[in-house]
């Protein structure tokens, strides 16, 4: 009980902290807290449309923050989902464009289950180096990113260039490869849903089937998993896997529900918040589905104060920062706690 | 005979500016040696980089003074660094998480901040610093020009690296620093004070790294751009790891890098027909060749990234 | 004027007294033995003298006056000395460069040269022989302790603590470091020596002292006691006399091994040509300072390691290539003798770690989906039957890691020991433990052997072998060097057998 109310309370601190945080840089830009304030809740609330507007935004954010929960589940503690992102954006414009005779609904189907396929393959990259020659995950899947996005550049100006184009992107995506959207006059898209049946299968897997229990063991303690008869290699990989599928799945929605286009840059960068959302959210779905949201509100609010007030959007990469940075740092909240740090910490970077 | 002066001064000109191009990974590389040699992963040298980079900018930038500017880029360096101490040493928290978080927050920070300084309108590039040739040294044939007609901080480089190199080999405080990384128990009940040489590791790490990020502005570049930084402080940690946590050794996977990347420049500038996009991936995947050839070569330090608590084992 | 003198130590932690109101001193030139079972209070009494933590209450006076030490520089500083049971030595360092370490009289710049002159003539003066070039991690234990002890005598120490210094030696390298501690006693340091082997208390020390439950339970003159009053103090009550091995074994051989070898990274194979039989009802133990192949050769039977060329049969079936997964189906249970890295996930709870590994059967999952209704049951009958202590009301779903190594113990017994077992390999299973967990382990094992079923039993503990085994084989350099029936063994057979001495020579 009093363990649960000392939680909540660095809750509160924290949250405190972040929206102090958030105010001082508000301020440094010459602009009204108040004023703000009421933009920022504007930005979120003001219509139907802008609330659809946080889970349009917070969609692709949900598949690859999911995909980042699956792999540190298993101990793989990848950065790779922006990589994965692009490679998934790129194979799904690819099959949308190249399978011309197939009806719509199943080109859908197999641009998505494509992209999925092949993010899934760009993650192994990084799972077979670490479970084969336990090379270090982070550097290789954050190099890996970086070839992705220079070979989505080389892509966009040259086979995949729409050729009555000179900009560098595609073609555009065919009506009837687009994914639809389902409530008028809002971009609420097809994909959203896909979004939250994979939360709820991938819920669904961690704690209800044997494969969770497995990944969880793995996770936790790789030597006691061999030692007892489950593969370590065989979760890891099983982990990207999945993990590389879903962001690249996000990539792929991305592309035919809201771009129609394949273009540099599509990602926004939500592969990387992707890793501290999953963190955030203590690499659980449902957290995961409700850190997601509350990125993208706070995103959407943050839009609107750079429209109207010109506070620039990057104070919501300062704010995860912050918060991820205070929730590591909340046992200075009461100093005693720390020297009994010892039973609850782990070496390496278990998750 | 025309093609011969062609490929010498092709050589040439690739030399310098792969060692030019491979100053930020050095000094990066040398303050993450530091750090792990002492048990302290910093993943976030990239966030150290680019605060170093940007506050150098500012710095520079306001006063006039490239001096300046390079103090502030070393604060800023310092800064983040010490946050990542206080993450990992004191509160004993996941390394490669507090990196990771730093790395987003300097990226939101230097973004941030930089509108604000900037206001919408451009900037002009600040004056770099200047190239002193070494008399006699860089007279050399090609290696001349490449390593010794260059900018200050890189023979200040040359000379901590040499340095670095005797303190971990021959001194009795170097010994120390190396044994904190290897068994940090053992160095404690020999009566090293583990967490307190931790923070000068982490001191020095960040006023490496922020110079690496000082020089990216100050002697290449001459101005400062949103996530300008781009990978080289993820590279840096290669070249530790492919140098076997060793400054010479990091000097030359640093210089592969380099390489790597002056290749990709001068191909594009003598016009061959590779897209610059595929050119310019070059660097990132060959630190994946780099880290897969270092397998096996197990020079990590034994205890990087456990956290160290007293009294327990 | 004593040397040394604690009085009244207090030190508790979250509540719970690990030290509580203990007084010691320790003269010039005298042996003292702290002795008391695991969880006692010793390690936390010698670590507070170190300055590792700091008492709560009371005073430790050094030849005379207080001193208050916050860190083991300040320890050693004064003239005190430390060799900890796990030893404190940096693997991939160089002897010479683990002894000078912050050496205080070191100049800025390392003297290799001189230092290396000083440290061969100590090692000389007391036979402690070492290559100040070595690599540590390429040195024997033996060869580690001595690296430890000559890392204090560097240092010009006056008192030196030993923690558990003959655990990992055989009986006659033990013999030699006693003759080591006898000079050293000569020469006039105070050594303070922590162990739970009477025997050797007997043999070693001038005076005694008692910790039972964080309190000083007695301070005897050695000359003036015995064991039976030793053990008395320490837990209170008589120690269970001997186990019921009056069943005779069968003769069906249940595992055998033949040839089987280990190749290692390195020139020398870990497990080298090993052959031999459990015979169903029976106990074999091995024996052998640990590092000799032992564990290597328990992961390999448990099929966690796969062994380089030989077979395996387990009642006939060759088990040679099962993974750690089939074996466990073909009746293997395995207790390691690492339980928290091995054996269990210590941030999962008791009734996960209890499935570890049976979670793909039923009861606890049919197609892969999990049924927490049963997994909870088993639990909470398993907790029930092996009196486990869960902290936390009972609850089954205690983190392990806030349990203690006995009930962690006991839980991963409870987990391996079922119906289907056919043979336990158990690798050092009571280290550890209090004495209550122990003799639950121990009966453990032996009810296991008296029901038909064979116990490879692995052990650094040689009274714990002599005690339990029907049979003993030695190891030493991965090899096979004797097998003794318990009648004919005599630890002082057994133990030449473990320094490398082939039977025989032994004369067996």
């Amino acid at each position: 009980m009093n363990r649960r109310r000392t939680a909540a309370l660095d809750l509160l601190i924290i949250i405190a902290l972040t929206l102090l945080v958030g105010s001082i840089l508000i301020l440094a830009c010459g602009a009204g807290p108040g004023e703000a304030l009421s933009l920022f809740v504007q930005g979120i609330f003001k219509n139907k449309s802008s609330m659809v507007e946080v889970l349009v935004k917070a969609c692709p954010l949900i598949l690859t923050s999911l995909g980042c929960a699956v792999a540190y589940r298993a101990g793989f503690f990848t950065i790779g989902a922006e990589g994965q992102f692009y490679i998934g954006a790129m194979v799904t414009t690819a099959l949308s464009l190249g399978l011309t005779g197939v009806p719509g609904w199943l080109r859908i189907i197999i641009a998505l289950a494509g992209g999925f396929v092949s993010g899934a393959l760009w993650a192994l990259i990084a799972a077979v180096l670490k479970a084969r020659f336990d090379i270090s995950e982070i550097i290789i899947t954050i190099m890996l990113n970086y070839i992705a996005i220079y070979f989505l550049g080389y892509a966009v100006r040259s086979f995949l260039m729409d050729p009555a184009g000179n900009v560098p992107q595609s073609a555009k995506i065919p009506k009837d490869g687009q994914l639809q959207v389902l409530m008028q006059g809002t971009r609420f898209h097809a994909g959203i849903l896909i979004a939250f049946c994979s939360v709820v299968i991938v819920w669904y897997i961690l704690t209800r089937l044997t494969a969770g229990y497995e990944l969880k063991v793995v996770g936790l303690n790789q030597r006691a998993a061999s030692v007892n008869g489950i593969s370590v290699i065989r979760n890891i990989i099983l982990s990207a896997f999945l993990s590389g599928g879903l962001a690249a799945l996000a990539g792929g929605i991305e592309v035919i529900a809201i771009q129609k286009k394949l273009l540099e840059g599509i990602s926004g960068g939500c592969g990387y918040t992707a890793v501290l959302i999953a963190l955030i959210a203590g690499n659980r779905p449902f957290g995961v589905l409700a850190a997601s949201i509350l990125y993208a509100a706070v995103q959407s609010g943050a839009g609107s104060m750079q429209r109207q007030l010109g506070v620039p959007s990057s104070i919501v990469n300062i704010l995860i920062g912050t918060l991820v940075v205070l929730i590591l740092a909340k046992d200075l909240f009461h100093p005693r706690r720390r020297s009994s740090g010892a039973d609850t910490q782990k070496g390496g970077s278990g998750v | 005979m025309m093609q011969q002066i062609l490929t010498l001064s092709f050589m040439t000109a690739f030399l310098s500016a792969a060692v030019r191009l491979a100053m930020p990974l050095m000094y990066g590389g040398l303050g993450e040696i530091y750090a792990e040699k002492s048990g302290i992963l910093n993943i976030g040298m990239e966030g150290v980089m680019l605060c170093g980079a940007f506050f150098s900018f500012a710095g520079a930038w306001y006063s006039g003074s490239l001096a300046v500017g390079l103090v502030c880029g070393i604060a800023g360096g310092i800064a983040v660094a010490l946050i990542h101490g206080l993450l990992s040493i004191y509160l004993a928290k996941d390394q490669s998480v507090s990196g990771l978080a730093l790395n987003m927050l300097t990226l939101g920070l230097t973004s941030f901040l930089f509108k604000l300084m900037s206001a919408g309108q451009g900037y002009q590039q600040i004056q770099t610093l200047p190239s002193v040739a070494l008399p006699g040294l860089s007279a050399l044939p090609l290696i001349g020009e490449a390593f010794f007609n260059k900018d200050i901080l890189t023979y200040l480089l040359y000379v901590l690296l040499i340095l670095t190199h005797i303190f971990y080999k021959k001194t009795n405080l170097g010994l120390s620093f190396a044994a904190i990384g290897e068994n940090p128990e053992a160095a404690a009940s020999a009566g090293v004070p583990v967490h307190r040489f931790q923070w000068i590791a982490m001191l020095l790490n960040g006023i490496l790294g922020g110079i690496a990020g000082a020089y990216l502005v100050l002697v290449q570049l001459g101005v400062f751009t949103e996530d300008m930084v781009s990978g080289r402080g993820y590279i840096a940690l290669a070249t530790v790891i492919f140098g076997r946590y060793t400054p010479f050794g990091m000097f030359g996977a640093a210089l592969v890098f380099g390489a790597a990347n002056a290749l990709q420049i001068r191909l594009q500038t003598i016009g061959v027909s590779i897209s610059p996009y595929l050119l310019g991936l070059l660097p990132y995947l060959i630190t994946i060749f780099a880290m897969l050839g270092a397998v096996g070569k197990n020079a990590k330090p034994e205890s990087l990234s456990k956290p160290y608590i007293k009294g327990s084992r | 004027m004593a040397l040394l003198e604690m009085r009244d130590i207090c030190k508790s932690f979250s509540g719970v007294y690990a030290n509580d109101h203990i007084s010691l001193t320790v003269e010039k030139g005298e042996i003292h033995a702290l002795l008391g079972e695991n969880g006692a209070g010793k390690t936390t009494l010698v670590n507070i003298l170190y300055g590792i933590y700091t008492a709560d209450e009371g005073q430790v006076l050094w030849k005379g006056s207080p001193v208050d030490f916050h860190s083991p520089a300040d320890a050693i500083a004064s003239g005190i000395g430390m060799v900890q049971q796990h030893f404190s030595l940096v693997r991939r360092m160089s002897v010479l460069d683990n002894v000078i370490m912050n050496l205080q009289g070191n100049s800025f710049f390392l003297d290799r040269k001189a230092s290396s002159r000083r440290l061969m003539e100590l090692a000389d003066k007391y036979g402690m022989h070492v290559d100040p070039q070595a690599m540590v991690c390429d040195l024997s234990v033996g060869e580690q302790q001595r690296v430890e002890i000559l890392k204090a005598l560097y240092r010009d120490v006056e008192l030196l603590i030993l923690d558990e210094p003959t655990g990992v030696l055989t009986p006659q390298e033990t013999e030699h470091f006693f003759r080591i501690l006898r000079t050293l006693k000569a020469e006039g340091y105070g050594i303070l020596i922590i162990t739970h082997r009477m025997s050797e208390i007997m043999e070693i020390s001038d005076r005694v002292s008692i910790l039972r439950d964080g309190r000083k339970a007695a301070e005897l003159t050695t000359a003036d006691t015995d064991p039976a009053e030793l053990a008395r103090y320490m837990i209170g009550r008589n120690l269970k006399e001997a186990y019921d091995l009056d069943q005779v074994s069968s003769q069906d051989a249940l595992l055998t091994l033949e040839n089987v070898c280990l190749q290692g990274g390195g020139r020398v194979r870990p497990v080298n040509d090993v052959s031999l039989t459990v015979h169903k009802g029976e106990i074999l133990g091995i024996a052998g300072v640990e590092g000799n192949g032992q564990k290597e050769l328990a992961e390999i039977v448990a099929g966690v390691k796969r062994c380089s060329s030989g077979r395996i049969t387990l009642d006939g079936k060759d088990i040679t290539d099962l993974n750690a997964r089939r074996s466990y189906e073909a009746g293997i249970s395995y207790i390691s003798d690492d339980r928290l890295r091995d054996s269990l996930v210590t941030d999962m709870d008791v009734q996960e770690n209890l499935i570890l590994k049976e979670f793909r059967n039923e009861p606890f999952s049919t197609h892969r989906r999990m049924h927490f209704k049963a997994i909870t049951k088993n639990a909470e009958e398993k907790v029930e039957t092996y009196k486990i202590k869960t902290s936390g009301k009972g609850s089954v779903k205690t983190p392990v890691r806030l349990m203690s190594g006995g009930n962690q113990q006991k839980l991963i017994i409870a987990r391996e020991l079922t119906d289907s077992t056919v043979l336990v390999v158990a690798s050092q299973p009571t280290r550890g433990l209090d004495i209550g967990a122990t003799e639950f382990v121990r009966e453990c094992l032996v009810s296991q052997r008296n029901a038909g079923k064979g116990v490879l039993l692995i052990s650094a503990d040689l009274e714990e072998i002599l005690e339990l085994s029907d049979r003993i084989a030695v190891v030493f350099g991965g090899r096979i060097v004797g097998i003794l029936d318990r009648k004919d063994a005599t630890e002082q057979q057994i133990g030449l057998l473990m320094g490398g001495i082939r039977q025989k020579e032994v004369g067996a």
